[in-house]
Parts: C-alpha cells; sequence; structure tokens
C-alpha cells in the first residue's frame, strides 16, 4: 500500500525569477506506474526529486501513504530512487553497492524465518492446535510469526545475501556481482541502479530518467525489461522522463509539464485521442502533429475546414461534439496528426496540393516532409505550411516511391473524423470530452 | 597517375623530417633545462662531501673526499635536535592539519548551510591579510604560555594547526569534481550525512587524502618565517631550515660551515625526496584536480 | 556611449572591438560606482533592519513567551533544563556562570583599562632594606590592549550565546504548542552527525581560526592606531591610543626620524607589483612551454622528464634557495668558476646591484616555480579535447596559431582563478626574496623610522625588518599590513571583475 499525493506543490529556487513548479496536484494510486513527461526544464525532475525529499519544498505539502512528508529526510520517507547518471558507489562492488541500502537500515524489519525456526515453530503450532481454544492467542502470534516472520531490526548478512542475489537473478547481474562498476557496460550500470533500489521494500519507486544514458537499442531493450520488472516488483512507481515513447509506452497514467505547469494528466490514450492542448498535442506522437490556421464554418449541423483552399468535411465522433459544444464558425487551430494524412491521386475538391521538399525513408513506414500553398517569404506562414505525412511503405507501389522526389507534387487529404481543433489564442482543446472539463471551463 | 602518388609521398617526408627538427630542438632544450635544474642539487651533494673548508672555492668536484661534514654535523651541532623537532612537528601537521583541513573542504563542498557562502568569503578576506603581522601578538601569547624558544615546537604545531582550515581550496576543488548524485543516492539509500562522508566519498578522496597529508608534512621542512621568528634564537627550538639558515647566516660562520650546511641539506633532501617519489602519482592528480579548480 | 547589440559588436574589427569595450568600461564608470554606493547604503539599510527585527523579536518573544522563556532570560539554560534536555542547559547554565565571575574578577579591570591602554608605567622604587632599586611593576599597555580586546570578543560569545539560549526556548515554546514533544538530547547529538554534520566539522576549525588568526589581526589593526614600537613597548613605557598619527606619518613624505617613508612605501610596493607581475606570469608562460614540450607526440621518456622537474619540488625551498644565493655571490662558485676560466675579470655583483640582484631574484623564482606550474599544465593540457586540434589542423592553422586560439584561452578561462591566487601568493612571497638576497642590496634613500630597505625588498620582507629589526617598529609595521591588505583586496576586485572564468563553482561538478 503506497499512494502518494502532491497537494499545491510549488518550488521556487533563490537564484531563479520563476518558479520550477507551480502549483501541482496530483494524486498517485497504489501500485501505479506513473510518468512525468515534458521537454527539459519544464520541473518534472525536480518534482521527483521533492517527492525523494532532496529538494525542500516550497509550498503545498507531499504525502506518502496519507503521512506529509515535507519535513522528512529521504532514509524516511521509505522510497528508493534509480538516477540519470547511475549514481553507483565506484569503490565497492556491484554486491556492496546492492547491499548498501540494507547494510544503513537499522529500523524495525519483519525477517523471514529460516528452514530450521520454521519447523520449530511449525511443530509448536501443531502441539498448540490439539488445544485450539485454550492458546487461541498463541496460535495467533504463531502463524503471524511464520506468515510475516521476526521483527528485529536491520538486516543480516544471510539476509543481505539472499536479497541481493534475489534481485542480481532477477536482472540478470548475478555474473558481475564481484565486480566494480566501471568494469560494467551502461546497460549492466544500470541494471545495478535498478538493483540498488529493488533489495529494500520500499513504498515508492522514482526513476529519474533512467534511460536516457543509453543508446537507442538498449534503451528499447531496457523498456520492455522495465515493464516486466514493474510485474515483479508489484510497487508504486514515478517515472521521469523527456522521451514522449517512453512515456507512452510505460505509463499507466502520464503527467505532461511545460514550464512548471501540468498539461495535462492521463492514460496514455487520453492524451494522445484527447489532447487538453496545442502543446500536448504537439509533444505527443511522432513525427508530430500537423496544424494549420484555419477557418471552421457551420453550415446547419455540418462543418467544413478550408485548409490551404482545400474543403473537407468534419465527421463522426468530432463532428458530434462540435455540435455538442455548440461551436460556431471561427478560426480554429487544425491539427492532424501525420499517419491521418492520406494521399491522393489527382487533385479533388478536398485536396491540399503540395510539393515534396524530403522523402524519408524509415523501413516499414515513409515521411514525407512536404510544403503546402504558394511560396512566400513570410518566415511564420512557411512554417505553417510545412506538413509531415507518415504512409506505410507497403501501401505504395514502387514506381510511386520512386516517383516522390525532391519538388514532385502531392496531394493530400485527411478524414473528417481524426481531426483536433484548438483555440489559437488560448491553444486549449475547443471539445470538451467529459462533463467535468465542460464544468471546468465553464468556471 | 605516378606524380599523384608520389606527392603526398614527398609531402609525407616533409612532415616527418620537420617534426624530426622540432624534436631534435625539443630534447636539446629539455636536456639543457634538465642541466640547469639538476646541477645546483648535484653541486650539493659533492660539496657535502668536501674536506677542504671555506665555501669560496672555484671548483666543484671536490679534491679530497670524506663523511667529516657529516660527522661534525651530527655531533658539533644541535642538527639531530632540529632534524627531531621538524619530524615531530610535520607528523603532527599531518594528522592534525590533514583532519582539520578535510573537516572544512568536504564542508564547505558538500553540505549546503546557512553561512557557507559567508564563511568562504571570509576566508578569502582573510587570506589577503599579511598573516605573519599576527606574529608579534601570537609570539606574546605564545611565551606567556611558555611555547617560544626551546618550546617552539608544540607552539608551532598549534599555530599551523589552528590555521590550517583556510587552506582548503585545493581539496575543496577535488571535492567539487565528485558527482554530487552520489550523495543523493546514498540519502535516498538511508545514510546521515557521517555515513556519507566516511562510507561514499572518503574512500573516493584518497588521492587528496595523501596529497593533504604529504603537503602538511612537507611544509614544517620549508618553513622559515615564523619558525624563526618563535624559536627566538633558541637552538633547541629551531627547525631544520632556521638551524641550518643560522648556521651560515653570518659571514664568520659561512666559510667554517658552509659544507655542512651542504651535509645538512642532503639529510633533509634526500628523505623526502623518497617519500616523495613513493607518493608522486597522488601528488599530481591532487595538484593537478585541485589546484585549479578551488 | 550606446550599447551596440551582439549583431553590431559582431561586424567590428578587432581594434574597434578593443576600442569599443575600453570606451564601454570608462563611460561605465559612474554607473558601476553607483551601484556599488547603493549596494553599500542597501547593505546597512539592511544591517540596520536586522538588528531592528532583532530587538523586535527579542520583545515579542519575551511577552509571548512561557514563564520557562521569561525565566531563560536571566537563567540561560533554565527552559532546556526545565524540559528535559539538562546536559545542554547545564553547558548555557555553566557558561553564563563562566562570563559573569570572569567580568567581575578580571573582564571589568581590563574594559576601564582599555580606554587609554594604562595609565601607570613601571617605576623604580629605592628599597632602602637592601639598597636597590626595584622594578614596581605598573600597567601594561600590551596586555590592557590584549585582554580588552578577548574580553570584548567574550561579550560577544555571550550574547550570542544568550540569544541562541532565547531562540531555543522560542522553538520549544513553539513545539510544544503545536502538541509535539521536544527534542531530547539524544536526538540533538544524533543530529551532530546528520543535519548538523558541518557544525561538527567546522567549530574546532573556525575557533581555531577566531583564536590564532582573526583576534590577532583585530589586534595587529588596532595597533595601528596606537604608538607601540620598542621604546614604547607597553611595560616599560606605556602606549596608548594617537587616532590616525601612524597613517599621517606613512603619507607624509617624512618620518619621525627624518627619513622618507612615503617614498619607501611607494617604492617599494611598486617594486612588489612588478614582481608579482614578473612572478607570475613568467612562471606560467614558461611552465605551460615546458609542459607542452613534454606532451607533444614524438617526444620519448614523458615520464622521466616530467619526473626530473617534480623531483625539484620535493626539495625544501630553504635549501635550494640557500644554495643559490651563496651560488651567485660575490666570492661564490659561479664568479670563482668564470675567473678561473677567464671569461671575466671583475666579479660580477649579482646581489650588489640592484638592478641585477632584481632580474636574479625574478630567474631564480623561474627555476623554483617552473616544475610547479608544468604539473598543472600537464593536466589541463591532457584535458583540452583533441578534436580541437584536430579540427583546427583541418581548418589550417599552423603550431602557433593552435596554441593562441586553443591552447592559450583554454588554460586561462580553466587557471584564471589559480592565476589570481598566485599573483597575491607572489606579492606575499616571503621566501624567494628572504632567502636569496635579504632584502639587499640597500638603498641608501630607504632609509626610515622603520629601519633600512633594499632594493629588492617587497613590502611583505620589509614587514619582517620592521618587526624584527632594532627599533620594532610595531606601530608602522600594522599599518603597512593595512596597506599590503587594502592593495591585495583592490587588485583581487578588479582582477575578479574582469577575469573570464568568474563563473559558479558548482558548474563543473
Amino acid at each position: 500500500m503506497a499512494t502518494v499525493k502532491l497537494t499545491n506543490v510549488k518550488k521556487q529556487y533563490q537564484t531563479k525569477d520563476f518558479p520550477a513548479v507551480v502549483d501541482f496536484n496530483l494524486e498517485i494510486a497504489d501500485k501505479e506506474f506513473v510518468v512525468f513527461v515534458g521537454p527539459s526544464g519544464c520541473g518534472k525532475s525536480t518534482t521527483l526529486r521533492m517527492i525523494a525529499g532532496l529538494e525542500d519544498i516550497t509550498e503545498g505539502t507531499i504525502e506518502i501513504d496519507g503521512e506529509v512528508v515535507n519535513d522528512l529526510q529521504p532514509k524516511d520517507r521509505n522510497i528508493a530512487m534509480v538516477f540519470q547518471n547511475y549514481a553507483l558507489y565506484p569503490h565497492l562492488t556491484v554486491f556492496e553497492n546492492m547491499a548498501f541500502p540494507l547494510r544503513l537500515d537499522k529500523k524495525q524489519h519483519y525477517h523471514p524465518l529460516n528452514e530450521k525456526d520454521k519447523e520449530k515453530v511449525e511443530k509448536e503450532l501443531k502441539q498448540l492446535k490439539e488445544d485450539p481454544e485454550t492458546n487461541k492467542e498463541k496460535i495467533k502470534n504463531l502463524q503471524e510469526l511464520l506468515e510475516k516472520g521476526k521483527l528485529g531490526k536491520g538486516y543480516s548478512q544471510e539476509e543481505i545475501y539472499q536479497r541481493v542475489t534475489n534481485a542480481a537473478e532477477i536482472l540478470g547481474i548475478t555474473e558481475f556481482l564481484t565486480r566494480k562498476p566501471r568494469a560494467l557496460s551502461g546497460g549492466q550500470r544500470q541494471r545495478v541502479a535498478i538493483g540498488r533500489a529493488m533489495v529494500r521494500d520500499s513504498k515508492v519507486f522514482l526513476m529519474d530518467e533512467p534511460l536516457s544514458n543509453l543508446d537507442a537499442k538498449l534503451r528499447n531493450q531496457m523498456r520492455s525489461e522495465i515493464i516486466l520488472l514493474r510485474k515483479k516488483i508489484d510497487s508504486t512507481f514515478v517515472y521521469v522522463t523527456h522521451d514522449q515513447t517512453e512515456a507512452m509506452t510505460l505509463g499507466d497514467r502520464i503527467v505532461i509539464m511545460k514550464k512548471g505547469y501540468i498539461m495535462q494528466t492521463g492514460t496514455p490514450d487520453d492524451v494522445f485521442d484527447r489532447p487538453a492542448n496545442l502543446f500536448v498535442a504537439e509533444f505527443i506522437g511522432a513525427p508530430k502533429m500537423n496544424t494549420f490556421k484555419v477557418k471552421l464554418e457551420r453550415v446547419g449541423d455540418r462543418y467544413f475546414v478550408y485548409p490551404f483552399g482545400a474543403k473537407i468535411e468534419v465527421t463522426g465522433e468530432k463532428a458530434e461534439l462540435l455540435k455538442i459544444n455548440n461551436i460556431q464558425s471561427r478560426e480554429v487551430i487544425l491539427g492532424v496528426r501525420p499517419e491521418h494524412m492520406v494521399l491522393q491521386q489527382s487533385k479533388e475538391e478536398s485536396s491540399i496540393e503540395t510539393k515534396l521538399l524530403v522523402n524519408e525513408m524509415m523501413g516499414s513506414e515513409l515521411y514525407l516532409h512536404v510544403e503546402a500553398g504558394e511560396e512566400s517569404e513570410n518566415v511564420e506562414k512557411e512554417m505553417e505550411q510545412k506538413i509531415v505525412v507518415r504512409v506505410p511503405t507497403l501501401k505504395l507501389e514502387k514506381e510511386q516511391r520512386e516517383s516522390l522526389v525532391y519538388g514532385s507534387k502531392i496531394y493530400l487529404t485527411f478524414e473528417g473524423k481524426v481531426m483536433h481543433f484548438f483555440d489559437p489564442e488560448t491553444e486549449k482543446n475547443l471539445l470538451y470530452y467529459t462533463e467535468e472539463e465542460k464544468e471546468e471551463a465553464a468556471e | 597517375m605516378s606524380n599523384k602518388e608520389i606527392m603526398p609521398k614527398q609531402k609525407h617526408m616533409g612532415m616527418k623530417r620537420k617534426n624530426a627538427i622540432s624534436n631534435f630542438f625539443i630534447y636539446f632544450i629539455l636536456i639543457v633545462m634538465v642541466v640547469v635544474w639538476l646541477v645546483p642539487f648535484v653541486c650539493i651533494l659533492l660539496e657535502s662531501f668536501r674536506v677542504e673548508k671555506t665555501w669560496q672555492v672555484g671548483y666543484v668536484i671536490p679534491h679530497e673526499w670524506g663523511f667529516g661534514n657529516y660527522v661534525k654535523l651530527f655531533t658539533e651541532t644541535d642538527f639531530l635536535k632540529w632534524y627531531g623537532n621538524t619530524l615531530l612537528i610535520g607528523a603532527s601537521a599531518a594528522v592534525l592539519q590533514t583532519i582539520v583541513v578535510l573537516a572544512v573542504s568536504y564542508t564547505l563542498s558538500r553540505i549546503n548551510f546557512k553561512g557557507r557562502k559567508f564563511l568562504m568569503n571570509t576566508c578569502l578576506v582573510l587570506g589577503m591579510f599579511p598573516g605573519f603581522v599576527t606574529l608579534i601578538v601570537l609570539y606574546r601569547v605564545l611565551s606567556d604560555i611558555g611555547l617560544t624558544g626551546p618550546n617552539a615546537v608544540p607552539g608551532l604545531i598549534l599555530i599551523g594547526v589552528a590555521g590550517s582550515g583556510m587552506g582548503y581550496y585545493i581539496s575543496k576543488g577535488y571535492f567539487d569534481t565528485i558527482p554530487r548524485s552520489l550523495d543523493e543516492a546514498a540519502k535516498v539509500d538511508g545514510a546521515t550525512k557521517f555515513q556519507i562522508f566516511y562510507k561514499v566519498i572518503m574512500p573516493l578522496a584518497k588521492p587528496i587524502v595523501i596529497y593533504t597529508i604529504l603537503t602538511a608534512f612537507m611544509g614544517p621542512w620549508g618553513d622559515f618565517m615564523f619558525a624563526k621568528y618563535i624559536a627566538n634564537g633558541s637552538s633547541a627550538g629551531m627547525n631544520v631550515a632556521v638551524g641550518l639558515q643560522y648556521m651560515i647566516s653570518s659571514p664568520g660562520n659561512i666559510s667554517k660551515n658552509y659544507t655542512m650546511f651542504c651535509a645538512g641539506g642532503v639529510c633533509v633532501a634526500i628523505p623526502i625526496t623518497i617519500l616523495f617519489m613513493c607518493l608522486q602519482k597522488y601528488y599530481v592528480e591532487g595538484v593537478t584536480g585541485g589546484a585549479v579548480k578551488g | 556611449m550606446r550599447k551596440k547589440n551582439d549583431l553590431e559588436y559582431l561586424r567590428l574589427n578587432k581594434l574597434q572591438k578593443f576600442f569599443y569595450r575600453i570606451g564601454f568600461f570608462i563611460t561605465n564608470i559612474p554607473k558601476h560606482l553607483l551601484t556599488f554606493f547603493i549596494f553599500i547604503g542597501k547593505f546597512f539599510v539592511k544591517i540596520f533592519k536586522k538588528i531592528g527585527n532583532e530587538f523586535k523579536f527579542l520583545g515579542t518573544t519575551f511577552v509571548h513567551g512561557s514563564w520557562k522563556t521569561k525565566i531563560s532570560y536571566f537563567i540561560l539554560g533554565f527552559g532546556n533544563i526545565s524540559r528535559g534536555q539538562v546536559a545542554k542547559g547545564l553547558l548555557f547554565f555553566l557558561f553564563e556562570a563562566v562570563f559573569i565571575f570572569y567580568m567581575i574578577t578580571s573582564g571589568g579591570y581590563w574594559l576601564g583599562k582599555f580606554q587609554n591602554l594604562g595609565d601607570a608605567a613601571q617605576v623604580q622604587v629605592y628599597n632602602p632594606t637592601y639598597d636597590t632599586y626595584e622594578t614596581v611593576p605598573g600597567d601594561n599597555s600590551f596586555k590592557i590592549l590584549l585582554y580588552g580586546l578577548l574580553t570584548i570578543v567574550f561579550i560577544i560569545a555571550f550574547i550570542v550565546t544568550w540569544r541562541i539560549n532565547v531562540k531555543q526556548c522560542y522553538l520549544c515554546d513553539q513545539i510544544e504548542q503545536s502538541g509535539k514533544k521536544v527534542k531530547t538530547n539524544k536526538d540533538d547529538l544524533k543530529s551532530l552527525l546528520d543535519n548538523n554534520f558541518h557544525k561538527t566539522l567546522l567549530t574546532l576549525p573556525i575557533l581555531g581560526v577566531m583564536a590564532f588568526t582573526i583576534i590577532p589581526i583585530i589586534f595587529m589593526i588596532l595597533v595601528a592606531f596606537t604608538n607601540m614600537d620598542a621604546t614604547k613597548d607597553g611595560y616599560s613605557n606605556l602606549f596608548t591610543w594617537v587616532g590616525m598619527d601612524n597613517f599621517n606619518e606613512l603619507f607624509s613624505f617624512r618620518d619621525s626620524s627624518g627619513g622618507n617613508l612615503s617614498l619607501a612605501f611607494g617604492e617599494i610596493l611598486s617594486w612588489t607589483l612588478i614582481w608579482a607581475i614578473f612572478a607570475t606570469f613568467t612562471n606560467y608562460f614558461l611552465g605551460m612551454f615546458v609542459a607542452i614540450m613534454i606532451n607533444k607526440k614524438g617526444i620519448k621518456f614523458k615520464k622521466l622528464w616530467r619526473g626530473i622537474f617534480v623531483l625539484t619540488i620535493a626539495i625544501p625551498q630553504f635549501v635550494s634557495l640557500l644554495y643559490v644565493s651563496k651560488l651567485f655571490a660575490k666570492n661564490g662558485l659561479i664568479n670563482g668558476l668564470l675567473m678561473d676560466w677567464g671569461i671575466i675579470k671583475e666579479v660580477i655583483p649579482f646581489w650588489t646591484d640592484p638592478t641585477l640582484a632584481r632580474v636574479m631574484v625574478i630567474l631564480i623564482n623561474i627555476w623554483i616555480g617552473i616544475p610547479y606550474l608544468m604539473l598543472i599544465a600537464t593536466g589541463i593540457l591532457m584535458n583540452i579535447p583533441q578534436d580541437l586540434y584536430e579540427s583546427a589542423k583541418i581548418d589550417g592553422a599552423n603550431v602557433w596559431q593552435q596554441y593562441t586560439r586553443i591552447t592559450l584561452p583554454y588554460m586561462l578561462f580553466v587557471t584564471g582563478p589559480y592565476l589570481l591566487t598566485s599573483f597575491i601568493g607572489n606579492l606575499n612571497n616571503f621566501n624567494v626574496i628572504y632567502l636569496l638576497t635579504g632584502g639587499e642590496p640597500t638603498d641608501p634613500r630607504l632609509l626610515t623610522s622603520g629601519g633600512s630597505a633594499g632594493s629588492t625588498d617587497l613590502l611583505i620582507t620589509w614587514l619582517f625588518k620592521i618587526t624584527t629589526g632594532a627599533t620594532n617598529n610595531y606601530k608602522l609595521a600594522a599599518v603597512i599590513a593595512i596597506m599590503i591588505f587594502i592593495v591585495v583586496a583592490v587588485i583581487s576586485l578588479i582582477v575578479y571583475n574582469i577575469m573570464p572564468s568568474n563563473r559558479n563553482e558548482r558548474d563543473f561538478s
């Protein structure tokens, strides 16, 4: 059981003009895996370090398991943490590195009984059970002893050995236990760091960009290992990363931050399909969402958008939501993900006429970077004219693929049901998906 | 085609030759420098074995060799006493001063507390005051306690250790290079600040510990100004530097004691040099790691 | 002068950039001065505010505090003892008792005399029984000054302790009000190894510096305002406060003995500065040069070369310096050899010709300093990323250009603070000058009330002569020490502000 609750948490460094974290509210449920994600300097690491107790909290409270921990030392918070640069003790062997927190721990713990004691207790229990009525109290105590183990201070060498070797087994680093960290590769060091966090029964696992020092291939491998690990450890996780892929694949819930503010909190599906604002929409998903400033027109109950002269009707759920939210004709920022862009053979009413700039062959997919509309001097405008299209390679014939060279004309369109609409001023999503959001907006 | 192949080869040869010439010059300069650097020490060594007295002789290699200077040095002067004094001061400094310096530099480098900046600035400002004028007071106070003249040794140790906290720059520079995340990891792992100090950081700071011990030990061998002032002409309270200088300081003494002075210099230099050679690695590490970052 | 923006600045050529920067610096001086004075003003306002707050805190704590706190205002440690922190409370109380005892028995006496540093010197009294004159000790100005100062320090310490005691009671009150338990002695002891670990580590060093550095410095600063010297030693003849007289003497181009102190000070100061500049930079560049030579690709026996130079660090300076000093003496080995070989007819006055002596001192300092600098430079040179040189080579830079464009800027950036400290160290480089020349040759113009000074004397060696010489002119020594402090402080301030590597200490970790 470990919940983490942050209420109105604020962090202001004395040397900085702007707060690093502003009014951070979040409740993390027991055994939940929450990921903080955002560009560098958004306050995600600061928040994590406040939970760990490595940074003071300027305002607000942090609770772990219902207890306010603002003034508690890290060691009294019962947390474990994995650092970006591993922070292994260079002078200790892998075994001693992992045993370090156990050796320091002098608190009361339940220690499982060894075989001999177990037999003894079981024997006694059997005897007692012959007369269950009179020995009720004793039986209960002994059963508890069998279940939880003996209460005692710190850990014995045998216990430390058991715990470390168990963790090493899970992480596949048993053969390195006698080595020093400097003799290990990056991936192995990362495992040791995770192992050191694992050996204790911590309530909360904190991970501060644990994979960002690894190369791409190792990172993918470690990512899936963390997913597996999580199944085994069964604890509450708070994970910080700047990589949206990591966030999407690992998190039960994702907290997207920008400049100290929470932009959106939600499941991976939530933040991908229903981004709260333009920032989230562009941050999640790769390549990033295409956005255009366009006119949204309401004709009766039908809606149309006009990107670069094309006319496309909004359909499906989005049209319904527009109606429910009672949106009238107006300027909007239209967002369409690259994978929702569709190539057309010839020019139609719904076509955006574009010119191909770059053709990136990614293997199973093609990324086409195209430019829409007339050429213009205006830099800002140009930015908006760039569109990225993501097409599965198999969808295109070989000749078709070969004809995609610099300057070739491409007709694009997209379906009516995949659009996102944002307010050009506030950059907020125009559609409210839930009743709560509506209420919030009404306020 | 063939021309093209030859061209780079010729150029290569040219570079090689140029390199060889510049290397030759470098070797030449280095050899000259080494001679200039070593000759005085060789001269001291040679003259220490010279039997002829008087110091102004126009030659280096003695006409007559002998150990007389050394024998005389140990029997007729207080050299042994001076040597013992210096050894005692050096050894105490190596222990006490190291503890003080490491405590201060560690704290200023790795613990964030109120007044840290203030302390560092105070040290900076205090360092600008020519410390030795305070000797007038210190001398008076020490002589009131009875730690001057023949009893100068404990006085020198006291003064040296008391002020050593201000010389934290180099070792702080070294501590600054140890990643801060190690402290944080240990903190999360449940270590107290004391445990972080002796279980995590100290084992990593071996080079700077040895460097501090080495410099603390070597300092008193060259310490002159303070030592001379506090010994106040009493032979029993001198260290080797003051003693040997005292031996040749007046014109009459110099011709009499010059060769003996050389012998004394050799006796001081040889053990220190051997010690230094053994621990050179740490010294270099300490200097290059700490000096520039402090 | 209008500040150019970055792009405009980039268009200027080197000379224009230089003049622009100079002009900018000069036109900005008034602004800097203004900000400086504003800073000073703000500082004082802050101090006064702090003091005001302090009194307010003490007052309100007394009024609103519990009865335990109120009693603690008078009996230190009462609050602690009544809350179970017996040991701590007793320490507080003991301190108060010692303080009161001291103030009654002797502190008051010293403080009373402190105003004019004693009024009765020792006198010779005729003793008719033995038919001799006996010395009856009177006041001792030196002791009065010293113990008066110590008493003041003690009073300050007491006030600080008292204030800590009040603050602790205040905190205890608050804790008790919130219904929590007050920390026990055991908790406090434990925290000395954890949250208060810095106090554990720093207490002794700070006390040491307090006792053996700060208090003596304050004492010497006080001496600068007295007329203490060899004759007025404090017991046979009392000394007393004289205000700014000593400073006036230093700047009045004439002193009590007919010498010219201002001239001497000016001469010695300028030579000290010249010496420090040369000693620092010759060592710096030549040391770097040697390091580069040894580091060059293709040079063999790198370790051996380095080892030989490093070896010379190990040999105590007094041996090498004294030996070299005798080597170049009038009838020393060098002159002897040169005469024998017939290269010279007359001895070269290495130490007796003022200019030659100065050059020799600088040269020999190079000999002493290069190994050390070489070590430091080697460490830094190895840290310069090799790809910088590779890209420079591809861009067509020759060896010299590589040095001026890459090596030197990098070195200067990294060693900026080191250069400053070694410059200050050289300003006060006692050993080299004293052991080599002892300040000689004497300069007749520099004969002053503090004794005579020589051409190679630095301020620090002059100071040594003044304090240890026949006149024991302590008051002058104190004044000069203050002047040295001012010189060093001003230089450090300037250098600190224009140094490129004026950066945060934590940037490196």
